[in-house]
């Protein structure tokens, strides 16, 4: 048994958000107008129809129209505009 | 989000453009260091718009080097940036903070005071007291002990109620509500009614005390009608009554007016002028604002302003209508003359007969050939009551 298995089992049974405890980055939506990312390690690659963040999980690719960053600060980052897909590329 | 953009606005922000080749690189960079950057847009492939808040910015400009990007501020917005320009323009931020200041200092004042009462002379009488007690204009406001003041006017006016005072802006108002005077009682004093003009008695009613008059007796001024002293007999002495009762009698009037011939009315030209009269303490200062070259005029007082109050200065500025007139004379004759004279004597008949009955007037003209003038002269004969109170001493 690995340590990110561990805890993965400890923040099951004591029901605790994993991505705190497992470093995972925490993904969320507002319909298809807003996506925020917390726990993301840098941007790669910002263009107006796509975003690409780094994360502990591998690439996020954010695909839409009219992208653009809300607001950045060390570990989160807001994306406003048409969302169209979100790829994760390990 | 709301408190966040409140709070740019008073620290003020910078609008920036990033130019480089690999501008992902310093939003990295940024975030690593803990600099909030947002509204970032991409402009086109090497050209990013962003807002950073000042701090941020010079730190921003440190790390722009660092991955050779070229950092150029497009716009400065912010309470911090106005500031920073009005530094550059000292003498407008000093009037502005003059003006404040002023306004303050001089809404700080009283500038008039206000007695809302239905009494006029009652009015003066407290404004005279208040300004005994320190309040009148050119006193500052918050000096102002209301508790004192209004038990200051109770204390020395019997005939008050109720009595509210409040700073108004620049104004003391002082609400005062006068107390009804309870109704009169009858005078028990023990009096006489005696005439209180010349007459022939018409009518005597007596309802207290002894009448020493009858009809068609010749009464001069001061003498007794109806006496309160009535006698019990020989040798029982006498009781002193309150004499009450109407005495009427005929009395004469005899008036007249002079009428020259040849009217003289005053003729408004229609040219006017305004000018500017200010009282500073007892000197007076006209100011024209044209030329005056008027014979004759009338002064009309348009409007009165306070422009210091009297612990200030005393200024007060009144604006004045000069109007011009010429005197218009006009030839009326002996008819026309005697018609004006007979219209006053009419006019005076009216005011002398008010509740009154007319027994019998007469009128009668001269001409005054000295004067160019008519003499009217009007007898009148009136009934009226001429009794009149005086207590027996």
């Amino acid at each position: 048994m690995n340590y990110n298995d561990f805890k993965d089992k400890l923040a099951e049974k004591l029901d605790l958000p994993k991505e705190v405890l497992i470093n995972l980055p925490l993904i969320t939506l507002t319909g298809d107008l807003a996506l925020s990312v917390e726990n993301f390690k840098g941007i790669i690659r910002y263009e107006v129809d796509s975003i690409v963040l780094n994360s502990s999980i591998g690439e996020i690719e954010i695909l839409g129209e009219n992208l653009f960053i809300k607001y950045l600060v060390s570990d989160e980052v807001r994306v406003e505009g048409k969302v169209k897909k979100i790829i994760f590329k390990d | 989000m709301f408190l966040f953009r409140l709070w740019n606005c008073f620290g003020g922000y910078v609008i920036i453009k990033i130019k480089g080749e690999y501008v992902e690189r310093l939003l990295n960079q940024a975030s690593l260091n803990n600099i909030l950057l947002w509204d970032v847009k991409k402009k086109n492939e090497q050209e990013l718009e962003a807002k950073i808040d000042v701090r941020g910015f010079f730190e921003l400009v440190k790390l722009s080097k660092k991955v050779k990007c070229r950092i150029i501020v497009v716009k400065k917005v912010g309470f911090y940036f106005s500031i920073l320009r009005l530094k550059k323009r000292s003498l407008f931020a000093a009037g502005t903070v003059i003006f404040i200041i002023l306004l303050y200092v001089l809404s700080s004042f009283i500038w008039a005071v206000q007695v809302n009462v239905n009494d006029d002379e009652l009015k003066q009488k407290i404004i005279k007291d208040l300004q005994e007690w320190g309040i009148k204009p050119g006193v500052i406001k918050y000096n102002i002990d209301k508790k004192y003041v209004i038990d200051k006017i109770l204390l020395n006016y019997k005939n008050i109620s109720w009595v509210e005072l409040y700073v108004k802006g620049t104004r003391v108002v002082v609400e005062v509500v006068p107390k009804e005077p309870p109704p009169l009682l009858k005078d028990t004093k023990p009096c006489n009614i005696v005439a209180s003009k010349d007459g022939v008695i018409e009518e005597v009613i007596t309802l207290n005390g002894e009448p020493k008059v009858k009809r068609q007796d010749f009464v001069t001024k001061g003498d007794i009608l109806i006496s309160g002293r009535i006698p019990l007999g020989e040798g029982k002495g006498e009781i002193l009554v309150p004499a009450e009762g109407i005495v009427k009698a005929k009395v004469w009037y005899q008036r007249s007016v002079k009428v020259p011939i040849v009217k003289i009315t005053k003729e408004y030209t229609g040219r006017e002028r305004k000018i500017l009269r200010l009282k500073i303490k007892n000197n007076e200062l006209y100011i024209y604002f044209k030329d005056i070259d008027f014979n004759k005029f009338d002064e009309i007082n348009l409007k009165s302003i306070t422009l210091l109050p009297k612990g200030l200065g005393d200024v007060k500025g009144d604006l004045i209508i000069y109007r011009e007139y010429k005197d218009k004379k006009e030839f009326i004759g002996v008819e026309g003359a005697k018609e004006e004279a007979q219209e006053i004597l009419k006019q005076e008949v009216k005011e002398l007969s008010k509740n009154k009955e007319i027994v019998k007037h007469n009128m009668e003209f001269y001409v005054d050939n000295e004067d160019n003038s008519v003499i009217g002269i009007l007898n009148l004969e009136l009934i009226e009551d001429i009794g009149q109170k005086e207590i027996i001493q």
